[in-house]
């Protein structure tokens, strides 16, 4: 007998046997305590004492291990998982920060922002508004990398659409860019460094961050993920039109900030720019 | 295919296919830049679903590739079937999608849950083991597998806790969930293997209850030893010899069942995995 699955209307499962939801809260609860890291060893301290004892009173104790200690495994591989997956998708803040803070703000935020997706890629989504917020953790460099990094992540996977020719219509109708495209700008010269620390497994390199401001765009082409470095107004022009705001009303919009070298310089250019963006498939 | 609760799975479902005594690897990205040159003589990939539940990229340019010249097959970790939340359409939706461009020809998940309270732990967590949990589970299980419009395989777990109120042993559990659902079972003797360690039963007296016309496919693996002698279902190291006493045994009771090698931590490189792989060949011979 095949189901039919009509939109809108999907068939529910009977309602969970009683206490099975009450017990998965208290094993999640258990699994997501905090590791509280000690030391760029590897050094950490597993808070069983914090299991909800409704829980431990559940397991059976085994191995001369009672019930919270049997319960450690999960806790911890939870966290290693974890761990593991931001090190890799953020090597330049793991490496400003160094690892044993890296791995302390990584639980804080996890803690704060439990995943919510069952897709790993997402797992820092909120990870630049959480950087913001913090009194502990955030600052301009870490805020400006984090957004660096996931921008990166981003462009690995996200959509590609077919991409637009520009056309008349395009002064009038808001262009879109390409969902895998993200517009950074950063002071401290974080894409070299990022690229110089994803290519030093010993983590030898010493990051000396000093200030110089770019902008960029990171975005997929055909050979992979790409930074692409843009002036202070392409970025500022692309900036308008990824918000929505159509071909003229951006340009216009953005002579309104400059002065009156800054305008020649734009109306000098702007035809060779949507021209290089138009052909490397940014709108769409 | 979709099968009910009333009817069992055709006998030999899975491997009457072009899957019969098939030989598979789990496809991992480090291993890509050897397959794309080589493009070495695999029966099967088996590729971790949520991998490829992507909108756009290199993971499904590369997916493509390999779809041109292997046949896939579908493994997920995020089904959370047991979970006590409702199913997540919106995740099944995406996976329908990806089962459709990939046609594989069965996909599994695991036996547990993975989220509460909207929190997903990206682990695969254990339950008790009780008539009306099984119960639950399967309904929602044959759910999904009409949804997705393909016959689902679940599998056994490796496990390091036990819960004080099961009325049930993890094979009676097992068994019970998917006759009732209808669904067949990937057996990963490797989990049973783990577990039987952990739990201190024989895993010969697992394989005894397990009903060999819903075996769709069997996985393979190697385990981590912890201090206390428990086990970790690590990936990351070859088939144990106990291992492939079950594998030879399960042979017997299912001649030509596709078998697969997982190897997800301290990878070798392919050929290694792969000679791994290809010594199940072996054994089934000897059975």
């Amino acid at each position: 007998m095949l189901r039919l699955f009509l939109l809108g209307s999907m068939p529910v499962a009977a309602e969970a046997p009683p206490g099975l939801s009450e017990l998965q809260a208290q094993f999640s609860e258990a699994m997501r305590t905090p590791l509280r890291i000690l030391d760029a060893a590897g050094g950490y301290v597993v808070q069983t004492g914090a299991y909800p004892p409704a829980l431990t009173g559940r397991i059976t104790p085994d191995r001369g291990q009672p019930g919270a200690a049997r319960l450690s495994s999960y806790n911890q591989q939870y966290w290693f998982r974890l761990l593991t997956v931001m090190q890799e998708e953020y090597p330049l803040l793991r490496h400003l920060l160094g690892v044993t803070d890296f791995n302390a703000m990584v639980i804080d935020y996890l803690t704060a922002h439990p995943s919510t997706s069952p897709r790993l890629r997402h797992l820092s989504d909120r990870l630049v508004g959480f950087l913001e917020g913090s009194q502990v953790w955030g600052g301009p460099q870490r805020v400006q990398c984090a957004r660096l990094e996931h921008a990166y992540i981003q462009a690995f996977d996200a959509a590609h659409r077919p991409s637009m020719a520009l056309t008349a219509a395009a002064l009038t109708a808001p262009l879109t860019v390409q969902p895998h495209l993200s517009l950074v700008a950063e002071d401290w010269d974080l894409v070299y460094w990022r690229a110089q620390v994803r290519q030093d497994a010993d983590d030898a390199i010493a990051v000396t961050l000093s200030a110089r401001t770019a902008w960029w765009v990171i975005w997929r082409g055909a050979e992979g993920t790409i930074a692409t470095r843009l002036g202070r107004h392409q970025h500022a022009l692309l900036c308008r039109l990824a918000a929505g705001e159509p071909l003229g009303a951006a340009c216009a919009g953005l002579a309104e900030t400059l002065d009156a070298e800054g305008q020649a310089l734009v109306m000098e250019n702007i035809q060779a720019w949507f021209a290089q963006w138009a052909s490397a498939g940014w709108f769409c | 295919m979709t099968a009910t609760a009333t009817e069992p799975l055709p006998m030999g479902a899975a491997h009457a296919g072009p899957l019969a005594h098939a030989v598979g690897v789990g496809l991992r990205v480090v291993h890509l830049p050897h397959i794309f040159t080589h493009w070495p003589a695999v029966d099967f990939f088996e590729i971790v679903s949520e991998n490829f539940m992507v909108d756009g990229g290199l993971p499904r340019e590369n997916l493509e590739r390999i779809c041109a010249r292997y046949p896939v097959v579908q493994h997920g970790v995020s089904l959370s079937i047991a979970s006590a939340e409702p199913l997540d359409f919106d995740y099944l939706r995406r996976l329908k999608a990806l089962c459709d461009r990939t046609d594989t020809p069965w996909f599994s998940d695991h036996l547990c849950w993975s989220q509460s309270g909207g929190a997903h732990l990206h682990d695969l967590l254990p339950t008790p083991y009780t008539p009306q949990i099984a119960s639950f589970i399967a309904e929602k299980a044959r759910i999904v597998q009409d949804f997705i419009g393909r016959p689902l395989a679940l599998e056994n777990l490796s496990s390091y806790v036990s819960f004080a109120d099961s009325t049930m042993t993890e094979w009676d559990f097992y068994r019970a969930v998917v006759e009732q659902a209808g669904v067949g079972m990937m057996l990963d003797l490797n989990n049973v293997y783990v577990s039987s360690v952990n739990h201190h039963f024989d895993p010969m007296d697992y394989l005894a209850a397990v009903p060999w016309e819903r075996v769709m496919q069997i996985h393979l693996a190697g385990p981590s030893e912890q201090p206390d002698g428990s086990l970790l279902d690590t990936h990351d190291s070859p088939v144990r010899d106990p291992v492939w006493a079950l594998y030879r045994h399960a042979c017997r009771q299912r001649p030509g069942i596709p078998t697969l090698l997982e190897w997800d931590a301290s990878i070798p490189p392919f050929p290694e995995v792969h000679a791994q792989a290809l010594l199940a060949r072996e054994h089934a011979r000897g059975c």
